[in-house]
């Protein structure tokens, strides 16, 4: 249990940290992180949740390549992303509290 | 011409006295008759479309086998004596007649048939109605009435707990129905029996009608730059956003609410104050909460680009200040009160009921910005004043009792209005034990802690059920947590804890809930509780007739 608490605060520092220094720079060792998610989700058997960090690393890297088009695919799957994250806290804090 | 004669006779088997006395008046009927009983006798000469009717006191009418189509040489301009003689006489000179046989001629007791009534289209209603009249009736749909239908020589449906009645004829026509309002023009009447009267029969207009008036067109370009907005702050990141993106938030608000977008501008406020926390260094800043609601609203966005279905539209859309209807008759037991005060500067007190009719929950709220100067609110001042509709009790009183309000004004969220028109009867208080709380009652505990979080992409929902419970546990005050914390046992033995925040306000309250001794040998109660998050507030506790509410009354 102790491992997926952890494992969802470096998915939620992952996020936030997007939101500070904004999408845009988006680079190659946000590409390395999202690998790293993605491993660890996949451990977990969070198939889903892996899906979704392979998608947006998949955009990560599309846009790296060419800025103008990418921006948009990358900013919808960081949000679905993010969404997923929000939707993690709330079950996940009451099994931690029982 | 024989068609003619075949579709009069018809006709004036309509034409019993119910139906003249119907489209005249009894007086009219009354003396026609009188005419006949002294012996004036009328001779029928049929042309191609009408009759010429020669009545013995030289009057001539023409009728043209419909009530709404006559002429006759006097004078007045409406339904007279004459042409009611005319019909009354020919009726009863061809009604022995009927059954002899008689080659073409139809049989002069005539049973009129309205199966247009069921045959309509929902678009055919659109035409006859206006968007609020269907708004309105679909709303009062949803509460009972009793219906009366009676088949004479008109079809009458009669709302028995409105009083109102509306006849319709046998004419596929609805601007020739009658409704006992004497409104002019299709009243909204004449649409709720129409479709009380479908549903009897099965057939249900509900969803098509309501798609119909639901509006969802929207500034589509508002859209588009409300989403590009949010990616720009997505994209440049929090660091390195200028503040002036705050007066670009709010501007699009005020394009939002001119859009038709609602929701979308209650959201760009809400980040747009986000934001503002963030620049000003706020404590109360939460990136949690902003970043949800960038997530929320842009996505919200894209699934709106995208939705054909009206009714996820209107969902994702949203809605200005809800409309309120009015209900017939709403009879409803009073559950106890709850005093709050909110962070943007607002005081009230609601109070809670529940409907015996149709077991939901309505609320009466009394509330007062109190962020001016000068505003005084007390929650003590504001339970003793008069209750509204009709001021006969005080608002202690009314959330004490049971009572019966007809005319209410109520929302879809089941809230209450203050209106005039609403009068209320107090009625003797029922035992909470021997109601049926539908759905109100709390079976499931963890089935409830869910529900209220509400469909995606819409705010959450104040959620209050009644807890039934065997006995009260313990009670204590938890000075890490700063609240009051009552733990109760369900009858299934799991013990409950429910919880009352510490508030400066209800100092003296939390000390006697803390204190008193009595309120462990309470047995059998049951609690009005709302559900917080993980939490369970409670509001007032009931048993039998009796009710507490515990901010209000200790």
């Amino acid at each position: 249990m102790e491992e997926i608490f952890a494992f969802r605060e470096k998915l939620e520092d992952w996020v936030e940290r997007m939101l500070l220094k904004g999408i845009r720079k988006f680079e190659s060792a946000d590409l390395a992180t999202l690998a790293r998610l993605e491993a660890s989700a996949r451990e977990y058997g969070m198939d889903f949740l892996a899906e979704l960090i392979a998608r947006l690393a998949e955009a990560g890297g599309h846009y790296m390549r060419d800025a103008k088009a990418g921006v948009e695919l990358l900013t919808e799957r960081y949000l679905y992303m993010v969404q997923y994250v929000n939707m993690m806290k709330k079950p996940l804090s009451q099994a931690v509290a029982d | 011409m024989a068609d003619f004669k075949s579709d009069f006779q018809r006709w004036i088997g309509l034409c019993n006295e119910e139906y003249l006395i119907k489209y005249a008046n009894k007086g009219l009927y009354n003396r026609a008759c009188k005419e006949i009983e002294k012996g004036v006798t009328v001779s029928y000469e049929f042309m191609d479309d009408h009759v010429r009717c020669a009545l013995s006191d030289d009057s001539v009418c023409l009728l043209y086998g419909d009530i709404e189509r006559f002429s006759c040489s006097c004078p007045s301009d409406k339904i007279c004596k004459h042409v009611i003689l005319a019909i009354v006489a020919y009726a009863t000179q061809h009604q022995p007649a009927a059954g002899m046989g008689d080659a073409g001629d139809e049989p002069a007791v005539f049973k009129p048939d309205f199966g247009w009534l069921l045959q309509l289209h929902p678009s055919d209603f659109l035409q006859a109605f206006t968007a609020a009249q269907i708004e309105e009736v679909l709303f009062r749909l949803e509460y009972g009435e009793a219906l009366e239908v009676a088949e004479t020589s008109f079809l009458t449906v009669t709302l028995q707990l409105q009083q109102v009645e509306v006849s319709f004829d046998q004419e596929a026509d609805l601007s020739r129905a009658m409704c006992s309002c004497k409104a002019k023009g299709n009243c909204i009447h004449k649409l709720e029996c129409l479709l009380r009267y479908r549903l009897v029969h099965e057939i249900d207009d509900r969803e098509a009608l309501q798609a119909d008036i639901t509006d969802v067109s929207y500034d589509a370009e508002v859209a588009a730059e409300a989403r590009a907005l949010l990616a720009e702050v997505l994209g440049i990141g929090l660091a390195k956003l200028p503040e002036t993106v705050c007066t670009r938030f709010e501007l699009l608000a005020i394009a939002a609410h001119n859009g038709n977008l609602p929701a979308l501008e209650k959201d760009l406020r809400g980040i747009k104050g986000e934001l503002g926390l963030f620049f000003q260094r706020h404590v109360k800043f939460s990136q949690d909460v902003l970043l949800d609601r960038l997530a929320r609203v842009y996505l919200g966005l894209a699934a709106l680009e995208k939705s054909e279905r009206p009714e996820l539209k209107k969902q994702l859309l949203g809605s200005f200040k809800s409309k309120y209807h009015t209900v017939p008759h709403l009879t409803l037991y009073a559950l106890g009160a709850n005093p709050w005060e909110t962070r943007s500067g607002y005081k009230g007190v609601t109070y809670y009921f529940f409907s015996l009719a149709d077991k939901r929950i309505y609320t009466y709220t009394e509330a007062r910005p109190v962020y001016y100067e000068g505003t005084s609110f007390t929650y003590a001042t504001s339970y003793k004043s008069k209750a509204p509709w009709g001021g006969l009790v005080t608002m202690e009183e009314l959330s004490h009792s049971q009572v019966s309000l007809t005319s209410a004004k109520t929302n879809r969220e089941q809230r209450l209005s203050s209106s005039d028109e609403t009068k209320l009867v107090v009625l003797p208080r029922e035992n909470i034990e021997e109601l049926d709380l539908g759905e109100t009652l709390c079976r499931d505990l963890a089935e409830r802690m869910g529900e209220g979080a509400g469909v995606l992409f819409e705010q959450a929902t104040e959620h209050v059920f009644l807890l039934p419970t065997k006995s009260v546990l313990q009670v204590f005050y938890e000075a890490a947590t700063q609240q009051l914390i009552i733990t109760v046992e369900a009858h299934d033995g799991e013990s409950i804890p429910l919880v009352i925040p510490y508030q400066g306000e209800f100092d003296k309250t939390i000390r006697y809930l803390e204190n008193n001794k009595r309120l462990l040998e309470l047995r059998d109660v049951y609690w009005l509780v709302q559900v917080r998050g993980d939490e369970l507030y409670p509001i007032s506790m009931l048993q039998g007739k009796s009710l507490t509410s515990l901010k209000l009354d200790l």
